[in-house]
């Protein structure tokens, strides 16, 4: 596995926050707005010059990513899940989708993420959501995080040879805000950070790296937005936007996609020292490979 | 990949797991607990394949509770531990058998402590000492060599953190951090994470 050293350099999640139009959830309260970011994630150059790099893969499907902050010492303590995802759909070696909305809201306290098998997932969102519904109306209160974990694991334990995971994130009243991971084979887990699908390790790699108790959400944005960035370059699976949903008290809120292709270029191959963007000669000592000049050439750098 | 062992002195049982949560290369938790409370002096122990241990597991924990609700009065760990092997020997020829493997420690107020060591083939044995996963090939020789069955619970750790170091020293795989539990009579005690100082 590759591994860059890196500094996060895109510009703060907040100066483009201003930009951004915020949706929130339907019908409850609107106090915190969501953040969806959206990162397009085109190769540099032509789609050919890419294949210089090596590329590592697995066989499943695109990245989800969660992270999650009980708490927040820059600002009031408020508790909160951030939650962020890619948008591409792909199927043997095929984009199917660059636009599908792998982050689904169940409720307005309850968000899943899905990756693996997209037709599976979709339909057990579907049947998840029912459920949901079915114990809100009987039981007069909404299931909490874990049961609705625990109703999903079992729902799959029968179909244990699909190849499902999904992780669900959602902020319960007096529970406070739970990710949880389910899979199909059964594994369960509950956790404050977790990432799921192919690209996972990149971004594991990532958020390790940056992650803490103690985030602010303009921190947790500038590495969700880093890690999904960072994994969608190096796996095939991964890439096109990026969904980020944030969960609190309130319900989930969401932000406008947003094309992060122009930044991403110029950032990339960043040297850990330097904060200078790197002309092409930089880029080449400072990756150690042999590029055909006439292949550098065409590579467009600023 | 997973680990667990369990040493049996004259008047308690410690236990230990490691605490990894892993899927396929990725460790997605560092503190998973992979025992189960069956009642106040009984833990079991569950490691193997990813979905059974927990259903089976806790299936196992709620029947025993349930026969506790039902008789007023708790398995012992002897019968806890052929309740499970039955389980597991009924679901080993049907369609859905379950891939996994236990540790059942316990105390029981007339027959002392107890360990049994249950295959996912459900064989069971009552042992001093045992050991499950792939760490066992290297931690069983270390217990044989210095088990005694009159064993101190200070004597009981140093063993089990010989058994630690050497995991450390000669497994491939990096366990970071393992939950120990001691059994006696006064119910079941969580001592220190080992290796000290591990998050």
């Amino acid at each position: 596995m590759f591994v860059v050293s890196w500094t996060p350099l895109m510009p703060p999640a907040h100066a483009l926050t201003h930009q951004m139009r915020w949706d929130t959830c339907g019908g409850q309260h609107r106090s915190l707005t969501e953040i969806v970011l959206f990162i397009f994630f085109s190769p540099l150059g032509s789609a050919a010059e890419k294949t210089e790099c090596q590329l590592f893969s697995l066989q499943l499907s695109p990245v989800c990513h969660l992270i999650s902050n009980p708490f927040s010492y820059h600002t009031v303590p408020q508790l909160w899940v951030l939650y962020f995802g890619m948008t591409r759909a792909s199927c043997k070696g095929l984009i199917c989708c660059p636009i599908s909305q792998k982050i689904m809201p169940i409720h307005s306290h309850l968000v899943v993420n899905i990756s693996g098998s997209g037709a599976d997932c979709m339909l057990w969102e579907r049947i998840l959501t029912c459920e949901m519904r079915l114990y809100q109306l009987r039981h007069r209160k909404r299931l909490s995080v874990n049961g609705a974990a625990k109703l999903l694991s079992m729902m799959l334990h029968p179909f244990k040879d699909q190849n499902t995971k999904n992780v669900l994130s959602t902020f319960g009243g007096r529970s406070g805000p739970r990710v949880c991971y389910v899979c199909s084979d059964g594994l369960q887990l509950k956790g404050e950070m977790i990432s799921v699908g192919s690209g996972s390790p990149y971004a594991y790699a990532v958020l390790d790296d940056g992650w803490r108790w103690g985030m602010t959400v303009d921190e947790a944005v500038a590495l969700a937005r880093e890690a999904v960035f960072r994994a969608t370059h190096w796996d095939a699976y991964s890439g096109n936007n990026v969904d980020l949903f944030h969960i609190t008290a309130h319900g989930w809120r969401r932000r406008d996609r947003e094309d992060l292709k122009e930044e991403g270029r110029k950032y990339v191959f960043i040297n850990c020292i330097s904060t200078k963007k790197l002309n092409s000669r930089q880029y080449n000592a400072f990756f150690q490979i042999n590029i055909c000049n006439h292949r550098l050439n065409k590579l467009d750098f600023p | 990949m997973e680990y667990l062992i369990g040493i049996q002195g004259p008047d308690f049982v410690l236990v230990a797991a490691d605490n990894v949560a892993a899927s396929s290369i990725i460790q997605m938790k560092h503190d998973y607990d992979k025992m189960f409370k069956l009642s106040e002096k009984i833990l079991l122990l569950c490691v193997g394949e990813a979905g059974d241990t927990v259903q089976f597991a806790e299936y196992i924990q709620k029947n025993v509770q349930l026969y506790k609700m039902r008789n007023g009065y708790e398995l012992s760990p002897a019968a806890a531990a052929n309740f499970t092997r039955k389980n597991l020997a009924d679901y080993l020829r049907s369609r859905t058998p379950y891939h996994v493997n236990l540790l059942l420690a316990g105390y029981d107020e007339a027959d002392g402590p107890g360990l049994y060591y249950m295959d996912y083939l459900s064989a069971l044995a009552k042992a001093p000492f045992a050991a499950h996963g792939y760490g066992a090939f290297l931690t069983l020789s270390i217990l044989d060599r210095y088990y005694r069955p009159d064993l101190t619970r200070e004597e009981a750790v140093d063993l089990l953190k010989k058994c630690l170091e050497e995991l450390n020293k000669r497994f491939i795989l990096n366990l970071p951090s393992f939950t120990v539990r001691l059994i006696d009579k006064d119910g079941i005690h969580d001592m220190e994470k080992l290796p000290v100082g591990s998050k």
